[in-house]
């Protein structure tokens, strides 16, 4: 996958399909065993000592986990401060101004500066956390589900905070979410996963809505419809013994006899759309 | 009908030094068998403060509060520890908001399920597994068994959701609180746990209080809706009725405020809300609220009866009208 300056592409797929995963390959925090992360042209696995710290400045990630990813002995203060320190040497006021700054900027009051992680409510600490990726100015930032505990009246102004920023800085995202109507706010173009592979990907988001893999057009049929008399979901056999055929095999309404034998390969099936599948 | 669970004037603040900060204000609820109650509302309003105190949860050297709660005609012994723990799990299922920090790292799955099980049902290993894996594969975890052998850290984020909610369900209890329980799950995955939310509340005649930012979610389950607001319910009425005709202006806010596929500027309540420290006496959501009026500066957040079973706490002549 690509990701150009300034855009952001959106991630979306099953739970446990390795999004996750793959955002800590992409941020050069797991190594992956083959293939390449290019960070403006340059691998980011294969750079010399002396650049990685500049890497670790220009490549910000937030976690889908709040709890776990911050240090419980930091204050706010302490744990937004800390970037701010190393990458840019600020002190003093300039540095306590620069996290009020970014405080508010997501939404919080000054006086939170000195709460610990345990003394803020689920989507507090999230926007602690995103305010600390803002922080070092990054040229891109890997944001994992940062919209998962907040409240939809937060949730518009974190979107818009991120857009903005977008706008301002020209910095690129890699948006990993379930909330489609988020990714679509969001995104520029948009990646569709499933067990560990891209099913379908499209560079446009304006074309989101010519989607046709079976596994997205689930995901689009599902829109809203939570808790809706529920007998249209199909019976999943999920044996997970990965099959040689295409992993969605088992679920597909569509599979035939070739889907079962042989994985189908990610083809272009017009000018920047991208599907794995023989019977879209 | 006669309640499940009944909430009576729960009030919680900080205890720090010697002061007190208010956190949770006269929270009151009822919930019948085999209802549900949505909760929806600002992050920090109080949503999991009220949640952990119905099971005694929070830890009295912070926390100072009090309430009448009610299960089955009996009063809770929330303040006490050990005689909860009769309860916990049993009577009151809770599955808390961050799923990473609910489990023991150094346990397996399987421990997990083992210790819950061992404490209140008279089950061998077996037993224990057999129906731990029947719960994992209808919360749709894949390869059931292997899960079941792993330790919290080799699963997904969305898969230790899943598998708490097992854990919390597998138990039968009559009251299931549910904090936010599918908020990291795609859809696919949320619809079936929906579903057999759903499904239990049938089966077992479950009460629900349910938790979530997710409107779909609740507008999918919810028989009534509780909107909170900096420690207050600000508004509550039949899903339907909130969902549709929304009054209070928080409420309205939220709902304008959703993404609905497009690219236009999302609509924002302008604005922060009150942290514990700076809460008055005046309406809590007045600095933010496009109906500001005189009245509200000195408004002390009484519920104003619109109907029956709708009320909200706002002076804005827009809401006396409706009622007259
Ligand atoms: N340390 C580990 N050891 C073994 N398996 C692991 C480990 N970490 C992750 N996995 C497995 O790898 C798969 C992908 O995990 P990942 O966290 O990337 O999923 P995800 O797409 O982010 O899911 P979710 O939406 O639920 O967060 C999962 O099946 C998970 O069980
Ligand atoms: N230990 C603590 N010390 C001080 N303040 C605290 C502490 N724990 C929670 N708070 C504050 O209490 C308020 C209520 O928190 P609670 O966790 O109930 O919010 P919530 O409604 O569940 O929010 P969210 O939707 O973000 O999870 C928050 O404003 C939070 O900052
Ligand atoms: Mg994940
Ligand atoms: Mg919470």
């Amino acid at each position: 996958m690509n990701i150009e300056k300034g855009r952001c592409l959106g991630l979306v797929g099953e739970s446990g399909c390795g999004k996750s995963t793959l955002g800590r390959m992409i941020s050069g925090m797991e190594r992956p065993d083959t293939g390449s992360v290019l960070l403006d042209g340059l691998d980011i696995y294969n750079k010399p000592s002396r650049e990685i710290r500049a890497l670790r400045r220009e490549i910000q990630i937030v976690f889908q986990d709040s709890m776990a990813s911050v240090d419980p002995r930091m204050n706010a203060d302490a744990i937004i401060s800390e970037p701010l320190i190393n990458f840019y040497g600020l002190k003093g006021q300039c540095l306590d101004d620069r996290v009020s700054e970014l405080l508010d900027m997501v939404c919080l009051p000054d006086g939170d500066k000195t709460k610990y992680p345990f003394q803020f409510s689920g989507g507090q600490l999230q926007r602690v956390c995103i305010a600390r990726a803002l922080a070092s100015e990054p040229s891109f930032i890997v944001l994992d589900e940062p919209l998962s505990s907040l409240d939809v009246s937060v949730q518009a102004q974190i979107l818009n905070l991120l857009s903005d920023v977008k706008k301002a800085t020209d910095v690129s995202y890699l948006l990993i979410s379930h909330d489609l109507e988020a990714v679509y706010y969001l995104s520029d173009s948009i990646c569709v996963m499933y067990a560990g592979m891209v099913m379908e990907s499209i560079e446009d988001i304006g074309d989101f809505y010519k989607l046709k893999h079976p596994y997205s057009l689930k995901l689009l049929s599902l829109r809203g419809k939570c808790g809706a008399d529920s007998t249209d979901i199909e019976n999943v056999s999920d044996s997970e013994d990965r099959i040689k055929g295409c992993p969605y095999y088992s679920r597909c309404p569509k599979h035939s006899e070739q889907c079962k034998n042989a994985l189908p390969s990610l083809e272009k099936i017009e000018e920047g759309h991208y599907i794995r599948c023989y019977n879209y | 009908m006669e309640p499940v669970l009944e909430v009576k004037d729960l009030n919680i603040s900080l205890k720090e030094g010697c002061n007190t900060y208010k956190a949770v204000e006269n929270v009151s609820f009822s919930i019948g068998k085999g209802q549900t109650l949505g909760i929806i509302g600002e992050s920090g309003s109080g949503k999991s403060l009220t949640c952990m105190a119905i099971l005694g949860l929070l830890p009295a050297d912070v926390w100072d509060y009090d309430a009448e709660i009610v299960l089955n005609g009996k009063s809770l012994p929330f303040r006490d520890n050990k005689a909860m723990r009769g309860y916990r799990g049993t009577d009151i299922a809770l599955i808390m908001q961050n799923p990473m920090s609910a489990f023991n790292p150094v346990m397996t799955i399987k421990r997990h399920f083992e210790e819950t099980l061992a404490a209140h049902k008279n089950w061998n290993k077996n037993q224990i597994k057999a129906a731990a894996l029947e719960m994992l594969s209808q919360m749709r975890i894949k390869n059931p068994e292997t899960v079941y052998n792993s330790y919290p850290f080799q699963c997904s984020g969305g898969m230790l959701q899943r598998i708490m909610i097992a854990l919390a369900v597998i138990m039968e209890p009559s009251v299931l609180i549910a904090d936010e329980p599918t908020t990291a799950l795609d859809l696919t995955v949320q619809f079936e746990i929906i579903k057999l939310i759903n499904q239990m509340r049938k089966k077992y005649n479950t009460s629900v209080v349910i938790v979530s930012h997710d409107l779909n979610v609740i507008a999918g389950i919810a028989d009534e809706i509780a909107v909170m607001y900096s420690g207050f319910i600000v508004e509550q009425a039949p899903a339907e009725e909130v969902l549709n005709s929304p009054l209070h202006p928080y409420t309205a806010g939220l709902f304008r405020s959703r993404p609905s596929y497009s690219k236009e500027r999302l609509s924002e309540i302008s604005g922060q809300p009150l942290s514990l420290k700076q809460r008055n006496s005046m309406c809590m959501f007045s600095e933010r609220c496009p109906l500001k009026g005189e009245g509200c500066s000195n408004f002390e957040m009484l519920a104003h009866k619109v109907s029956d079973d709708h009320f909200v706490r706002c002076c804005a002549k827009e809401m006396t009208k409706t009622s007259a």
